[in-house]
């Protein structure tokens, strides 16, 4: 009897044992599906990427294409658009659209389109409304022209390689939660300022797609990037802080790190209504940018303007660190030093007001430049505030205002001039206003010789570092982590709004 | 017997009592003359002792500036516990005097005073210095007035009750019909009998308003740097925990133990007030 039993056992176990396996032998497992899972700092309440800066991001959800985009080498490549032309004048640009170029409903991406897609974000997008006053001429279904009211060389970097100029579907879908592109991923799921789910584009009309899909998870804590990265939770992020840097570099074995020169620029602007010439002078002359990039481990090199130095409109030069000289200066300005070794005129020492914000390592550099400061006996009121964009940017209370902004979004100079040193433009209530200068910018915004661009930004980058007005502190490295077997995530390009893309693997 | 049994409970109170006092007394001290006891310049950044383990020359290490945290601690100390007690002794003052107002006068004044006060305290305290805070924006002076917009409700509330309470005795009575005036017989005659309580509330209040200010700081809305405050330095240094543990550990070792010490008094001033009044 008990053998009988033990018999039964055996067979009960074997054949549950089969059962188990039986899947096996009908057919070879279901693969699981290839997800890659990245970190994101913001995360936008819709997907449209012709409103405010959301373009960036469907941009980096690989969802969205340009008409063109700019290579990690800073030049101008055709995605959408095969070629673009201009006429003698300089007025008229001839698109060439790439007729292979369809949707990932299987549309085409037609001329008519496209026209109507560039009208859109003039309406919509603030920062874009002069494309409102351009003139768009159909030819046949995959050429268009664009006329201009003035020579405008830059329209490809500036416009259509723009991320905002994201070419949608824009009579299908939903634009806000699943607009219809043209990009390798389209969106799965929308988590309004949440997470964001994108699945293979099955209908992808540039190559391959190698992922099955990409999962964005909203992100804004460093630690918490460090640690899902830690825990294999993310299977990569960019924009890495120097402590989780440190981490990542002493495990090879387990993360990719990935560091390269990019164009995010940590400046001031010195205030010419509140300094005079020689305390800015000074200044400049104190402030070491080496010293700087050494605290902050890694992920800035110092700066000498506002763009690489190895772009052919970053050869300026600025005056090597020198304290005494800066003493010299404040003595020539009549500064006198106290019993407590600071600079005095008066009777009233000097201290200037320092504002920044707690973002992109400005703090940090505040209490850096605190102490580089007091060691040439000046003074330094420290002033944090959450956003600069509503409060001394816009009234002008300080000495000297630290800020962080993309210098070269786009292979040329242009952006970050106008921004930076017209009259009229975001600093000026600092006081900086120079006729010339003013002149020289005029020129460039014309200007079609690629060696004469360069040339006339190096001469109103210089004139901004010989006039005291600027100083320029470092630019951001791209610093990209990820696992090993991951490529393709954007880990080479300088910029932030290319990510994902075909190629993408882990 | 009877007479060993009722002292005991009081002697002990008052041996605790003196304990903490000398323990809190000892923090104080430390915080006065913290810039004579610190090793190094608390302020002073450098690039070769970046997140430096604990050594002779730095007993806490150093932190992403390079900076000694035990003199940053030391110096925090003074930053952290004299904004706390500041912070109480004003909330004391207002709120008592606000309180005793509400209670003595009644009528529109008390309704005036007293909903005022209840509308302040329909908010959370810490959300509610959240957001005066981040109006405000950084600084010691906006911390503490962040935190003492809600702080003086306390004092208010138990004042007017105490008032309330005290007014129908008769030694009020008295000092009423011999002519004092409502001043007078407030502050020489109602406040000596109210201030025990009083006294045991705001003791209490120390360590919770210490929390407050290291939350606002380490939440980025309080005391800035390069200032040396704990909760500030938590908040700098949490990011390289991984790194340099003795960074973050220091601060915030120091502001439990000075919590705790401050709580215990509160507690033991207290049972001292109870053990009196229960004799």
């Amino acid at each position: 009897m008990k053998k009988l039993l033990a018999l039964m056992i055996v067979l009960v176990l074997a054949l549950s044992l089969a059962a188990c396996g039986k899947k096996e032998e009908d057919g070879t497992p279901e693969p699981e599906a290839k997800i890659l899972r990245i970190a994101e700092s913001f995360a936008y309440a819709s997907l449209d990427a012709h409103k405010d800066y959301h373009g960036w991001y469907t941009s980096i959800y690989g969802m969205t294409e340009t008409l063109f985009k700019i290579g990690n080498d800073l030049s101008v490549q055709p995605l959408l658009a095969t070629k673009a032309e201009t006429s003698e004048d300089g007025l008229t640009w001839t698109i060439t659209l790439d007729p292979k170029a369809k949707f990932s409903n299987g549309k085409a991406v037609t001329a008519d389109m496209v026209i109507r897609n560039l009208q859109r974000v003039g309406e919509v997008n603030d920062s874009y409304h002069d494309v409102s006053a351009y003139v768009f001429t159909k030819i046949d279904d995959t050429t268009f022209t664009i006329t201009t009211d003035s020579v405008y060389p830059t329209l490809l970097t500036d416009k259509l390689a723009s991320s905002a100029f994201g070419i949608m579907d824009l009579d299908s879908g939903d634009l806000d939660n699943a607009p219809v592109c043209t990009g390798p991923f389209k969106a799965k799921s929308f988590e309004p300022e949440g997470t964001v789910e994108v699945e293979k584009n099955e209908n992808y009309w540039n190559g391959t797609v190698k992922l099955d899909g990409v999962v964005f998870e909203y992100m804004s804590n460093d630690e918490s990037k460090l640690m899902a990265m830690q825990s294999g939770e993310i299977d990569g992020y960019s924009s890495v802080t120097a402590a989780a840097k440190q981490i990542y570099e002493a495990d090879s074995s387990r993360y990719k790190l990935t560091v390269i020169p990019a164009t995010r620029l940590q400046f001031y602007v010195l205030n010419k209504n509140t300094l005079s010439d020689n305390v800015r002078k000074a200044i400049n002359l104190t402030v070491d940018c080496q010293d700087i990039a050494d605290y902050l481990g890694g992920t800035t090199s110092p700066a000498v303007g506002p763009f690489g130095a190895s772009a052919p409109y970053g050869q300026v030069t600025k005056p090597a660190v020198d304290t005494a000289a800066a003493e010299a200066a404040l003595q020539a300005d009549g500064y006198t030093k106290n019993s407590d070794g600071m600079y005095e005129k008066n009777g009233k020492p000097l201290t200037i007001k320092v504002c920044y914000y707690s973002a992109r390592s400005l703090d940090t550099i505040a209490t850096i430049l605190e102490r580089q400061f007091k060691a040439v006996g000046i003074g330094v009121e420290l002033v944090g505030t959450e956003d600069a964009d509503s409060t001394y940017r816009v009234t002008g209370d300080y000495d000297l205002a630290l800020y962080c902004m993309i210098a070269d979004k786009s292979g040329d100079p242009y952006y970050c001039i106008n921004a930076l040193y017209r009259k009229n433009g975001d600093w000026a209530l600092a006081g900086f206003a120079n006729d010339e200068c003013e002149a020289l910018i005029d020129e460039l915004k014309g200007e079609t010789d690629i060696n004469r661009r360069a040339e006339l930004a190096n001469q109103i980058v210089q004139m901004t570092i010989d006039d005291n007005a600027f100083g320029y502190i470092g630019l951001f490295n791209k610093t990209t982590v990820s696992a090993p077997s991951v490529v393709n995530i954007g880990e080479n390009s300088p910029f932030d709004f290319y990510a994902v893309n075909a190629d993408t693997d882990k | 017997m009877d007479i060993l049994v009722d002292k005991s409970p009081r002697k002990g109170a008052k041996t605790r009592l003196t304990l903490f006092l000398i323990l809190a007394g000892i923090l104080v001290v430390l915080s006065v003359i913290a810039p004579k006891l610190a090793p190094n310049d608390p302020y002073e950044i450098s690039s070769a002792n970046i997140n430096a383990a604990p050594s002779a020359q730095y007993p806490m290490g150093t932190d992403r500036l390079g900076r000694c945290v035990f003199s940053r601690v030391l110096m925090g100390a003074r930053t952290s516990i004299f904004s706390a007690v500041a912070l109480v002794a004003i909330t004391f003052v207002i709120g008592s005097l606000l309180g005793m107002a509400s209670g003595w006068y009644g009528g529109i004044v008390d309704t005036l005073i007293m909903r005022f006060a209840d509308i302040l305290l329909a908010f959370p305290q810490m959300v509610l210095a959240i957001a005066v805070a981040g109006i405000l924006g950084g600084g010691m002076f906006n911390a503490m007035l962040a935190m003492g917009i809600t702080g003086w409700t306390i004092y208010a509330r138990l004042a007017r009750a105490q008032v309330l309470a005290l007014k129908r005795e008769a030694f009020v009575d008295a000092a009423r019909l011999s002519g004092c005036s409502s001043l007078a017989i407030m502050f020489r005659t109602l406040l000596p009998n109210m201030l025990g309580p009083m006294i045991v509330n705001a003791s209490i209040q120390i360590g919770s308003m210490m929390v407050g200010i290291a939350g606002l700081s380490f939440l980025g809305i309080g005391i800035n740097e390069p200032q040396a405050e704990w909760g500030s330095m938590i908040n700098n240094s949490r990011a390289y925990i991984q790194l340099a543990p003795w960074a973050v550990l220091g601060p915030a070792i120091a502001t439990i133990i000075t919590v705790m010490i401050f709580n215990y008094l509160g507690d033991c001033v207290r049972d001292v007030m109870d053990v009196e009044a229960g004799e």
